[in-house]
């Protein structure tokens, strides 16, 4: 907990948090001191010499001296001017040096009017430039689909560097030259490699770093109608500003949460949003005429008439598949129209099982459930069996923080503050905090690593089992007599010495076995460290809360086994591409014995083409929903435009049939399905806010004009029956709400932009940020907007987690495991359609190590092929020097609809089989 | 009594003064180049678009009247795709010239704009661009921006030094 201290500005007293820096205390007093190169997840460095004021010895003291801010600690009865004379003119003068060289480009430039440099040289007063010399250029790299580069608006505030390399651990940017003509770029042009790359737009304080999607469909920040929403192509959650103009959505912003992503975002969540804008997203209802094999365009009217035909047909028999990436109130929706019994999750079985094994424990209570700056806070994780750095990046990127926690305790030893970056890492050196990898392959995390074990899945297993019977034994009354291996009582130590150590894990593996070991795991080293948490990565935005819905052994593959055997009248598929997850002409041939088959689908598919009814579904930026994080998290996102054309959301087309409003109805018979889903009231009644808001900022221009070419007359503009957000700018400024003290007022509008007086940047947050640089969920001020942890309001519920079995290993593969390969740009179905994502995407491969490429006899490129029952894939195959012995690996999608009963149709030499026969 | 006699005098003079009074439209009255009339987009010295699309226009007008849509050449210029203006709504005030950073906007002496039906009173781009360069004959705006554009390299606009070859070890 933070304490208070006093500080005398111009001889006024303030009361400051006491383990930040000045500038950081200014801030938060609501001054406006200028900055560069303090950013408040890296620290300071003092790099940029913008942020100077004087500061005096005591009372007496007049002639005071110079001092950057943002390197100055707080402290009681520090008296400091930020208007004196000398300080104002170094800060002038300063930022003018660093303007000599600064091109003429604010009209062409991607950030105007979001530059923190344009405010920063408003603030100090330099509007002329009165250097006569030439200007400093440079030439531009190209960096990628993500990124713009235009080094000739370099500052050298060293930030993209500090974020690139010392935050996200990246290699590929740098910093060339020396002096004023210092370069950041790349050794050669070419793809940032690294998977944060896009928050560069956002730290780079002047235009160098922009977005290169969103200059395509480039807007003013002044323009850009924005909402608070939720990133949905992962499982972690991370809360975005979804902004748009003219229907289009033009680019996603970072929205801070304490809790979880902090400042950043990974490239997936921040373009994959191009789904919405694509060529091929549903905007009309479809009906197929199944003699004349032709499609007619149906109104709302005919829609619901053919939809009540088939669901009131007296032999009707309705079963409905729900989708993870749709949110959970559509889910409730078709849960209740078709009834329990008959509600599929859209997710495979053995995820469906890994899932609700979850929930079992959750509810038990017996893991704490930690968030990302948990995770981040805590000194030592142990992950297993998933490639965080693909499945769910900015959990990556908070267990890579997490390794520096030993270097800033080494630090406190010395009385050096967190936030005072280069000392720190001066001292820490190469200390680090335990990170300990059990994975197949070796992760992006592997730099950070202390341990970095690669093992086939079922020696993953026994070295987990092995680690929770020494941690049995050892707190034992009579410890056994069993004799550990070292590997295991080095990891079991490791994880014993930390104060507060994370599990790690994710249902990627698809391997219950495995799970079931981390569970408990973490459960009994909870006994002993009361401090220890656990994070679980699930496969998507709402796999969790979809499998809270559905009943066991409700999942995909059951439901293809029902419709083979007993086909229903009616099938309603929503948002889910049953093609993923099952052999093209199998699955044909089982949907082909449907009678009818309605789908409710954003975008184009094969599933869609399938279809006797499509009815268009609103995307996540068009509706207001919940969504139900992999901790157990509920949030709420808010539409950011209205549907277009025919679009709605599954709700609104399922209200008329299943008895529900899409009011409070919904809502309580969420309630009813599952306990868990009790608080739901608690985040939805927040949208009957206090004041109108509005979703447009206050300068939005070309309001007479934008629709004039249609019609010169002006129509009312669309209005938000759900929420309190105005499509429009009347109402209060979204970002006035941060300033008020939310829990003090009772407020409980949303925000929705970032803004402040004279800072028009993204910047303009650090203003409101709360005082401490412990940015923890306890006290933030911003504490509505962390949403609800739903396992933390329910009393726990008995239950044991099974003891994991070893399955023997395959004998059909020659004790091959054949797992899943994740990859950060092929794993989100949504975010295949966006283009600049799509040009990253992997050429799809098979690896595996020289080892048993030896046994199959193949060389690197020669196609491999592998078969299950009805769908086979032959793929060329990369030799990895990396992968653990006896594992394959193939590409996500490909696994998913190999489904499990795999071989390997090569012969496979036995040779000098390496696998111990005896696991 | 005196006074309502000069009033009466003073009347009768002024039936002797020139009318002011012109025959409009047969008589054109004269307007200085800077009366703030119809609004055009100009070219630079050139014959290339000026407007680069950066909304400055848009933004600063007092009625919104003004919609602009960012779009990149081949060459990497920036310029507008959709650049509409609702002349039924402008009130001619000269704000978006002067917010203009490349003298693309400008009010001209035209204000013969009647219309019987409001709707053509929408203007769009082909109907604002002009073929000169109007009241400023020399500004070209990319010879004093940074950006490097087709036929300008890094390092070829005014005031510009040669790019830096960051391979050099010269100090
Ligand atoms: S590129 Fe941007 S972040 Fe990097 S040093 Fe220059 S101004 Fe700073
Ligand atoms: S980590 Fe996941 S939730 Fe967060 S931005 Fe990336 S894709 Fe989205
Ligand atoms: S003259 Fe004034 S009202 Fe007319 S378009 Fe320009 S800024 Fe808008
Ligand atoms: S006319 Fe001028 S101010 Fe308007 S968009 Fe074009 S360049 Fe910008
Ligand atoms: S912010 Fe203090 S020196 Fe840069």
């Amino acid at each position: 907990m933070t304490n208070k201290v006093t500080i005398f500005i111009e001889d006024l007293p303030y009361q400051v948090a006491d383990d930040i820096n000045l500038l950081q205390a200014c801030l938060s007093l609501k001054l406006d001191i200028p900055y560069f190169c303090w950013h408040p997840a890296m620290g300071s460095v003092g790099a940029c010499r913008q942020c100077a004021v004087m500061q005096y010895q005591d009372e007496e003291d007049t002639r005071g001296r110079l001092v950057m801010s943002c390197m100055t600690p707080v402290a009681e009865g520090m008296r400091i001017s930020f208007s004196h004379e000398k300080a104002e003119t170094f800060r002038a003068t300063n930022i003018e040096a660093m303007m000599t060289n600064h091109p003429h480009d604010c009209p062409v430039c991607e950030e105007g009017g979001d530059c923190h440099l344009q405010d920063m040289t408003l603030l100090t007063g330099h509007i002329t430039r009165r250097y006569p010399g030439t200007k400093r250029t440079h030439n531009n790299q190209y960096l990628g689909p993500f990124l713009n580069h235009e080094m000739n608006r370099c500052i050298g505030c060293y930030r993209c560097v500090r974020f690139y390399r010392d935050y996200c651990g990246g290699n590929d940017l740098n910093v060339f030259s020396s002096k004023n003509n210092i370069f950041f770029g790349r050794a050669e042009p070419g793809n940032l490699e690294n998977e944060f790359s896009g928050n560069l737009a956002e730290v780079c304080p002047t235009g160098v770093f922009t977005d290169k999607p969103f200059s395509q469909h480039y807007i003013r920040k002044w323009d850009l109608q924005s909402a608070p929403s939720i990133c949905t192509h992962c499982s972690v959650g991370c809360n975005t500003y979804v902004t748009e103009r003219g229907g289009i959505i033009r680019k996603i912003n970072n929205r801070y949460n304490a809790a979880i992503n902090g400042h950043f975002l990974c490239d997936r969540g921040r373009f994959a949003y191009q789904h919405v804008n694509h060529d091929n997203k549903l905007t009309q209802i479809w009906s197929r005429a199944q003699q004349s094999q032709t499609t007619h365009i149906f109104d709302n009217e005919q829609a619901h008439s053919q939809l009540s035909q088939w669901l009131n047909e007296t032999d009707a028999q309705v079963l409905g598949i729900g989708s993870a990436r749709s949110s959970l109130e559509n889910n409730a929706a078709l849960h209740k129209l078709v009834g329990g019994n008959n509600f599929y999750a859209g997710i495979a079985n053995n995820e469906l099982k890994q899932l609700q094994l979850l929930t079992k424990t959750y509810e038990s209570k017996q893991v704490a459930l930690v968030s990302l700056s948990q995770i981040e806070q805590s000194d030592a994780v142990l992950l297993v069996g998933e490639d965080v750095t693909q499945t769910a990046p900015r959990l990556a990127l908070s267990i890579r923080q997490m390794t520096k926690n030993a270097g800033i305790a080494q630090a406190a030893k010395l009385g050096i503050k967190p936030w005072q970056d280069e000392a720190v890492r001066n001292i820490s050196q190469d200390s680090k905090s335990p990170l300990i990898i059990i994975n197949t392959d070796e992760t992006k995390l592997a730099d950070v690593a202390k341990y970095n074990l690669k093992l086939a899945p079922n020696k993953q297993l026994e070295l987990l089992i092995e680690i929770e019977a020494y941690l049995t034994s050892k707190y034992a009354l009579t410890p056994s007599a069993e004799t550990f291996s070292d590997l295991a009582i080095a990891i079991a130590e490791e994880l014993l010495a930390a104060n507060n150590p994370v599990v790690v894990t994710g249902t990627h593996s698809f391997d219950i076995a495995l799970l079931s070991a981390c569970l408990r795991l973490s459960i009994l080293l909870r006994k002993h460290k009361n401090n220890s948490g656990f994070y679980c990565a699930t496969s998507s935005i709402n796999a969790l809360g979809l499998s809270l819905l559905a009943q066991p052994d409700h999942d995909i593959d059951n439901l293809i086994h029902s419709i083979k055997s007993t086909p229903p009248t009616l099938l309603i598929i929503m948002e889910t591409d049953l093609y993923r997850y099952c052999a093209n002409e199998k699955l044909s041939k089982y949907l082909d014995n449907i009678k009818h088959i309605v789908v409710i689908e954003q975008i184009m598919n094969d599933t869609v083409k399938m279809a006797d009814l499509v009815l268009p579904a609103a995307s996540f930026a068009e509706q207001h929903s919940s969504w139900l994080n992999n901790e157990g998290r509920l949030q709420r996102a808010y539409a950011v435009m209205p549907a277009s054309d025919m679009r709605q959301t599954p709700v609104q087309w399922l209200a008329q049939h299943n008895a529900l409003d899409d009011g409070q109805n919904l809502y309580r018979y969420m309630q009813t399905i599952t306990p868990l889903l009790q608080p739901i009231m608690q985040i939805v009644t927040t949208d009957k806010s206090d004041f109108p808001v509005a979703r447009q900022p206050m300068r939005s221009s070309a309001r007479t004009a934008f629709f004039a070419n249609i019609d010169v007359k002006e129509y009312a503009p669309k209005r938000d029956k759900k929420s309190n957000l105005t499509f429009t700018m009347e109402g209060v400024a979204g970002f006035r709400q941060q300033t008020l003290d939310n829990s003090q007022h009772k407020i409980t509008t949303p925000v929705t932009g970032v803004w402040s007086p004279k800072w028009n940047s993204n910047q303009a947050l650090n203003k409101d940020l709360k005082q401490s640089s412990f940015q923890d969920e306890a006290d933030s001020s911003l504490g509505a907007d962390l949403g609800l942890k739903i396992f933390d309001q329910l009393n726990s519920q008995e239950f044991t987690v099974p003891a994991a079995q070893i399955d023997s290993p395959s004998q059909q593969l020659n004790n091959l495991s054949i797992c899943p390969q994740h990859h950060i740009y092929s794993n989100d179905e949504l975010a295949d359609y966006s283009s600049s994502i799509q040009q990253l995407r992997p050429e799809p491969v098979i690896s595996l190590n020289q080892q048993q490429a030896n046994h199959l006899s193949l060389k690197s490129g020669e196609k491999l092929t592998i078969s299950s029952d009805d769908y086979n894939i032959s793929l060329p195959c990369f030799i990895s020097k990396t992968l653990a012995d006896q594992v394959v690996l193939v590409p996500f999608t490909e696994f998913l609809r190999l489904g499990t009963n795999m071989h390997i149709a090569t012969k496979y030499s036995a040779g000098n089989a390496n696998g111990d026969a005896n696991d | 009594m005196m006074s309502q006699i000069r009033t009466l005098l003073k009347v009768l003079k002024h039936t002797f003064t020139k009318a002011d009074t012109v025959q409009y439209p047969e008589q054109q009255p004269y307007l200085s180049p800077r009366y703030r009339g119809r609004i055009v987009l100009t070219r630079d010295p050139n014959g290339d678009e000026r407007c680069v699309a950066c909304n400055l226009c848009s933004v600063a007008c007092p009625v919104d009247c003004i919609f602009v849509e960012k779009d990149e050449t081949q060459g990497g210029r920036w310029q507008a795709k959709t650049f509409r203006i609702n002349f039924s709504r402008c009130i001619m005030c000269g704000f978006c010239e002067e917010a203009c950073p490349t003298h693309a906007i400008q009010l001209t002496p035209d204000f013969e704009m009647a219309e019987y039906d409001r709707q053509n009173l929408v203007y769009e781009k082909e109907h604002l661009l002009i073929n000169g360069p109007g009241k400023y004959r020399d500004y070209n705006f990319y010879q004093v921006c940074g950006k490097a554009i087709e036929g300008k390299a890094k390092g070829q606009a005014n005031n510009e030094a040669p790019p830096i070859d960051i391979k050099s070890l010269l100090p």
